[in-house]
């Protein structure tokens, strides 16, 4: 019967990681109060922020309902061209980050090509791309190293006004700019395909174009993501990418992103994404061994997920007796 | 058309005194002179395509012109579907041409079947659960502001405007359409393909969810489309409605067309059997009545939330008993008590034992089986075959030790096939790949693979063809005489009447009255849905 797959969803999807952010924040305050300042917020957006970009990509990707693993490749890859490539002058910096944003677009592009032109599992051909990239990253730069200009480090960690980072910027402007592309014609086709993409088609939406795109924008935010490490980390390395898919995935499940696509969003996946970090920072304060830390994340990734499922059930239950 | 350099007369208009004018129902023609190549408004021709394996349509013709109501009658898997999809889109012929007003329509994918005028309502719901309402409606024609944003202001007020345009009680435009209920779906439908403003407008089984009023509500409104000179196709499976609204009928067999005449010349019984290209004797059985003493299921003042309120009812074995009032009085909620799929409070027997029925397994082992509407969703899984389909549920009766007994799996799914006659080439065959009437009859299988003594039977007949339906009821009647108890609802208030034994009438979660035998008839069922006594 219809009206048992239909529940009421008018609960916002990024609650759940807006409060874990809350009072991993508070948790914070608490631990370390003598480390709370405007720069600790810097460093922290700053260490958040190459996995936010990466993840606000791979979100786009699971709204459509499907899946991109090439990002872990397509950061190593850009990492390393830029890391190898890239010298000290304005026009090098600006031509190499362009460079590597058009790899990033055309391995996105080839993506959602290849996987509605010859119907070929997400999964599969994402797969695919990582492997490439990440090859392609080997015959770059064997070994991590490389020395991008120190003046790009500098740019990417600048503080503006003398007191906000780059990076912190960025959030609000990410968060800004998803707010926005969100009630867009775009925004909501994505949704729309996402959500089913047969009745999509029926109202007339072009699910092919709407597909591509998210595919391309996650291709771009994953270049963007290896060019803003280089500059952090201030190095290259083939391998900068491996972690990126699952931390990606983490922060916008966390987020409240569905991975069967059609519910979720930006805004829930850079929190998702600033709690992992957190939760991570914490333990390292706490003491604990850095292996922990992806025990606890996983363990923070089921919590997060149940937490929004329990409330759901909670409230079907409610419904049917109120 | 005009007559000079066109072929045929436009049907004939009246002008009133403002000048306004109206069209008759029925096209008028005076003089009607037919050249060898003259063409209506409308036309595909020739149009042929094939999918693996099947030809779903071999050269079939349509023809309709401005201002007729044409219903498109045949049995599922006659092509009426793969037509309607070539028309507005969804797929490309191989072979054939359309014309409207006489130039060629060249169609590329929905948005340019939709540009061009052409706009559905379907069958299989094209609203998007996770928006709104609002959002829903424009899909695909938003407005935007110079920004790119949509315009939400304009979005509310559109939407609330083609609420009052149409008549239709004012729905929030900001509730997800996944919390609506499915009449309400449907309405909404209804209305985004209203207010595409096409010139050739589809309705395929828009009423199936729909309750008498809203049916009778759709029906003046397509009434008054053709009147502005609109084609419309309709496509439903109960003849009355046909008979009702529609100036001309198209019967589709076996991926063509097979008849092509005005409604006045046909009757119901002619139209079933160019359908079926057979002869089919009486549409519902004989009424008879096995209905036993005992007593299979006792409810007594149960209640669920605020949608079951003091159910107090008994099913006796052989007994037909039907669920009847207006769409969405907790009649759904009755037979998810019943399956275990919602909280109760009071108490139910089920043969003569006290049980608490928490979850559907506990039911399947009281001896209980639930058939639901929505085979795609929750009767079938789609990627298996008929076999595995049916066993589904049954596992427990064909095991051997630990292995399935190939020999009594077997006897299962051939006793069912045969029961239900189900069209496939072997119980190997893919139940995805399956008609949409041959999957109902899958569902009906597997459920009863698990010999149940009490069916719950929840608008099983709801968009499956008469050839079905009969089978269907036949089969009902069957396990009535076997002495199983039979609850069934169906939003068609005719099946109602001619399969049930009694029909316990609800109206807002509560059991308003009971008919039995002799006084079912429609006004009867109406007159207790509103408070009054059957005479």
């Amino acid at each position: 019967m219809r009206f048992l797959t239909h529940k009421k969803r008018t609960k916002n999807p990024a609650l759940v990681s807006v409060l874990l952010f809350l009072l991993l924040a508070v948790m914070t305050c608490v631990l370390q109060s003598e480390a709370m300042s405007l720069d600790w917020i810097n460093l922290k957006a700053e260490a958040a922020m190459t996995l936010i970009l990466a993840a606000v990509g791979e979100t786009m990707v699971l709204l459509i309902g499907g899946i991109d693993l090439s990002i872990a490749g397509v950061i190593s890859l850009t990492n390393s061209f830029s890391a190898i490539y890239m010298l000290d002058s304005g026009s090098s910096i600006i031509s190499v980050s362009f460079a590597c944003i058009l790899m990033g677009l055309a391995v996105g592009l080839f993506n959602g090509i290849v996987i509605q032109k010859f119907k070929v599992q997400p999964f599969i051909v994402t797969f695919s791309t990582w492997f490439i990239c990440g090859g392609i990253a080997y015959l770059v730069l064997p070994k991590d190293g490389g020395k991008p200009p120190v003046s790009f480090a500098n740019a990417m960690v600048t503080k503006i006004g003398g007191r906000l980072s780059v990076a912190v910027i960025l959030i609000f402007l990410l968060t800004a700019a998803w707010l926005y592309f969100k009630k867009t014609k775009l925004g909501i086709y994505m949704y729309a395909v996402g959500s089913s993409d047969k009745a999509a088609s029926l109202n007339g939406i072009n699910v092919f174009r709407v597909k591509l795109f998210a595919y391309a924008a996650s291709g771009v935010f994953a270049a963007l993501a290896g060019v803003y490490r280089t500059a952090v980390v201030t190095s290259g390395s083939p391998t900068a990418g491996e972690s990126f898919f699952n931390q990606a995935i983490a922060a916008s499940v966390i987020g409240g992103t569905l991975l069967t696509g059609g519910r979720g969003g930006a805004v829930g996946t850079i929190f998702g994404a600033l709690v992992l970090k957190m939760i991570a920072d914490i333990l390292v304060f706490a003491g604990v061994s850095s292996y922990w830390s992806t025990l606890f994340q996983g363990l923070l990734l089921i919590m997060a997920v149940l937490i929004s499922t329990v409330s759901e059930i909670m409230k079907d239950r409610k419904e049917m007796l109120a | 058309m005009n007559g000079a350099e066109g072929r045929t007369f436009a049907p004939f208009i009246f002008r009133t005194a403002d000048g306004t004018g109206f069209k008759p129902h029925v096209p008028v023609r005076i003089g009607v002179w037919k050249e060898e190549n003259s063409m209506a408004d409308f036309e595909m021709k020739n149009i042929t395509k094939s999918f693996p394996g099947v030809k779903a349509l071999d050269n079939a013709h349509f023809t309709a012109d401005k201002g007729e109501i044409v219903a498109l009658l045949g049995e599922n898997g006659a092509g009426k579907s793969t037509l309607i999809k070539v028309l507005c889109g969804e797929h490309k012929a191989d072979s054939g041409e359309i014309y409207f007003e006489g130039r060629p329509l060249k169609i590329h994918g929905t948005k340019s079947a939709i540009k061009q005028g052409i706009c559905a309502v379907y069958q299989e719901l094209s609203l998007i659960p996770d928006l709104t309402v609002a959002e829903n409606l424009f899909l695909g024609v938003y407005d935007t502001a110079i920004s790119g944003r949509v315009s939400y202001q304009e979005l509310e007020k559109k939407t609330l405007e083609l609420f009052h345009k149409y008549g239709v009680d004012v729905i929030d435009p900001w509730t997800k359409v996944s919390a609506l209920p499915l009449p309400k779906r449907q309405m909404l439908e209804i209305l985004k393909a209203l207010s595409k403003d096409g010139e050739i407008i589809i309705f395929d089984e828009a009423t199936s969810a729909l309750s008498d009023r809203q049916a009778s509500w759709l029906m003046d409104i397509i009434r008054n489309l053709a009147d502005e000179g609109k084609i419309i196709i309709f496509i439903s499976h109960r003849l009355d409605e046909i008979k009702a609204l529609c100036t001309k009928v198209i019967v589709y067999r076996s991926g063509t067309d097979v008849a092509d005449l005005p409604m006045e010349e046909a009757d119901a019984d002619q139209l079933v059997t160019l359908m079926l290209g057979r002869e089919i004797g009486g549409y519902y059985p004989q009424k008879e009545c096995f209905t036993k003493e005992e007593v299979l299921v006792s409810m007594k003042n149960v209640s669920s939330g605020h949608k079951l309120k003091d159910i107090n009812l008994d099913l006796k074995a052989g007994e037909i008993l039907g669920v009847g009032g207006l769409a969405g009085q907790g009649q759904a909620e009755l037979f998810m008590a019943l399956f275990g799929l919602v909280r109760t409070t009071g108490h139910i027997r089920i043969k003569g034992k006290d049980v608490r029925l928490k979850n559907p397994r506990t039911c399947i082992r009281e001896g209980i089986a639930l058939i639901p509407e929505d085979r795609g969703l929750q009767g079938l899984v789609l990627a298996q075959s008929i076999r595995e389909n049916i066993v589904m549920a049954a596992l427990d009766r064909i095991m051997k030790g630990i292995f399935i007994s190939e020999q009594k799996e077997k006897e299962i799914v051939d006793e069912m096939i045969k029961t239900f006659s189900i069209k496939a080439e072997s119980p190997e065959t893919i139940a995805g790949t399956l008609s949409g009437g041959n999957q109902q009859k899958v569902v009906l299988g597997k459920q009863l693979a698990t010999k149940p003594d009490i069916l719950l039977m929840f608008d099983i007949t709801r968009g499956v063809d008469v050839g079905t339906k009969k089978e269907m009821f036949n089969v009902i009647k069957q396990y009535a005489e076997e002495g199983k108890g039979i609850l069934f609802y169906s939003t068609d208030m005719e099946e109602l009447v001619n399969v049930c034994n009694s029909i316990v009438v609800m109206n807002q979660g509560k059991i308003a009255g009971r008919v039995d035998r002799e006084l079912i008839s429609r006004e009867n069922i109406l007159r207790v849905s509103v408070g009054e006594k059957a005479v």
